[in-house]
């Protein structure tokens, strides 16, 4: 006669279960979750690769047996990153990453220190990507006197009610320079100037903006190519703003997922309150997905 | 545990990160030397520049034998109904404009019938009316011959005879000092079509 296990006093188990240590072992596994629980939700949709990366991803969480077999995760990789260089020009920068994200994971697996190993390739790897975007904007002429800022907050529906709210002007004013430019552009017409100052009050706000997600990018790809940086807060600090200034203001929630992914496997070995920090900023993404600014519209 | 001497670095952890970097590198040369858009190419370019595939725009003007020249209709959905092209072609143009990837847009069109259409009203919309357009856009308007792809068919208006069509991408580029905004060619390619060619049924 089977005895039935003691029923869980819920609240105090779970209390004690968040606020207990995140082990290298326990945090390696959930970052490969956290990594296939992405590519299910966020994988390409090329119909010739969908169903296969989201069977790759979706047997192991299923099976959690499977979560260790590097060649499921090999295949996983191979398959993404044929998929991101096949659709280049398609393809956002979030799905490369993803794919090299995955090789990692399936790379750490064969390691002696599985999880030091991770956590060495995401901090280099943070590096390399906030490097390339830093180098990207300082050698764009348009980036560094807000001018990109600027244009971006005129013509991108996700930042035009916040751009109306701060500037006063009405969206449908905002859009003009860039209705201008789509029309001109479907007929072919080249060497015809448009003015772009549809609200030249959001200038003074668009260049300390550039300036500091510059400095945040670039304090980010400083401290996690430091190898003596990479194991400081302000490493792991730095990428939380980054994540908190852009992806609340400009939401693209791939690649802030995969963001908190690797910071969380480049935490250092026993650091489980930045672990924490990175799992509740994975919580509070989703809140990037729901329309607040429409809020901002009157 | 801290890292540091205690811990030795795995080598091999470098690998992945040393493909990002060649990909970056290969990226930054393509966008910095030719025309790939930074926003494409795993170059993590994004959100760096103005110029990007939604503010280009592909271009195609046809001339026919007495040298009139016509802007043809090649909109973005008409790609899917245009043979040996697609929508992925379209976006590769606009991504990475080539003049050997203009150069197959343009024999398509060359290689298909062509048709004037009317004019298309030569005022100015009504929600564009208060952006100052330098030069004026009503004079342009008007002087815009246009054509469309059409199916061969005897009912109708003759077919243009076309002598020459070259296909083109225009990009943005945004002037800082006068804070305007204009599209510049980024890359064209131009077909002849031969008297054979002409001679042959489409």
């Amino acid at each position: 006669m089977t005895t039935r296990a003691a029923p869980i006093d819920s609240s105090r188990e779970a209390a004690a279960g968040l606020t207990a240590e995140l082990s290298d072992d326990v945090v390696h596994k959930l970052v490969l979750r956290l990594t296939l629980l992405l590519t299910l939700l966020h994988g390409p949709t090329m119909v010739a690769l969908a169903v296969t990366v989201r069977l790759l991803a979706g047997l192991p969480l299923a099976f959690p047996r499977l979560l260790d077999l590097r060649l499921l995760w090999y295949v996983l990789a191979v398959v993404l990153l044929a998929g991101a260089f096949w659709d280049w020009q398609q393809n956002d920068n979030h799905d490369y990453l993803l794919a090299y994200w995955a090789l990692a994971c399936g790379l750490s697996l064969a390691a002696k220190h599985a999880t030091a190993w991770l956590r060495h390739c995401a901090a280099v790897l943070l590096a390399v990507v906030f490097a390339s975007a830093f180098l990207w904007k300082l050698i764009g002429s348009e980036y560094l006197d807000g001018s990109f800022l600027y244009f971006t907050l005129l013509s991108d529906g996700r930042l035009q009610p916040l751009a109306s709210a701060i500037s006063g002007t009405r969206i449908a004013d905002l859009s003009l320079p860039m209705q201008a430019i789509a029309f001109l552009g479907t007929r072919g017409f080249e060497g015809v100037h448009v003015p772009v100052d549809a609200a030249p009050s959001l200038r003074v706000v668009a260049l300390p903006l550039s300036w500091t997600v510059l400095l945040v990018e670039g304090c980010v790809a400083a401290c996690f190519l430091a190898p003596a940086m990479r194991s400081r807060a302000t490493a792991h600090w730095s990428l939380i703003a980054f994540i908190v200034l852009t992806y609340f203001v400009l939401p693209v929630f791939p690649f802030a997922f995969l963001l908190c992914v690797m910071g969380l496997a480049a935490c250092d070995v026993g650091d489980s309150a930045m672990r924490r920090r990175y799992i509740v900023l994975l919580a509070c993404l989703h809140v990037t997905l729901l329309p607040w600014q429409t809020l901002l519209v009157p | 545990m801290r890292p540091g001497s205690s811990e030795r670095v795995d080598k091999r952890s470098f690998l992945v990160p040393a493909i990002a970097v060649c990909v970056v590198g290969i990226q930054m040369l393509c966008a910095n030397l030719s025309t790939l858009t930074a926003w494409k190419g795993g170059g993590f370019g994004m959100f760096a520049t103005i110029d990007n595939p939604r503010t280009r725009f592909i271009v195609v003007d046809a001339v026919d034998t007495s040298g009139k020249s016509y802007r043809v209709d090649v909109p973005y959905g008409r790609f899917l109904e245009i043979r040996e092209l697609g929508r992925r072609y379209a976006n590769q143009l606009l991504a990475f404009p080539t003049s050997s990837g203009l150069h197959g847009l343009a024999r398509v069109i060359s290689e298909s019938s062509l048709r004037a259409v009317d004019p298309e009203n030569t005022e100015v919309p009504v929600a564009l009316q208060r952006v100052l357009f330098d030069p004026p856009l009503a004079p342009l308007l008007g002087a815009l011959r246009r054509a469309q792809l059409t199916q061969p068919t005897r009912i109708g208006r003759p077919a243009i005879e076309v002598n020459e069509v070259r296909a083109s991408v225009l990009g943005l580029r945004y002037d800082r000092r006068r804070q305007v905004a204009v599209l510049e060619r980024l890359a064209s390619a131009t077909v002849n079509v031969t008297f054979q060619q002409r001679a042959q049924p489409k």
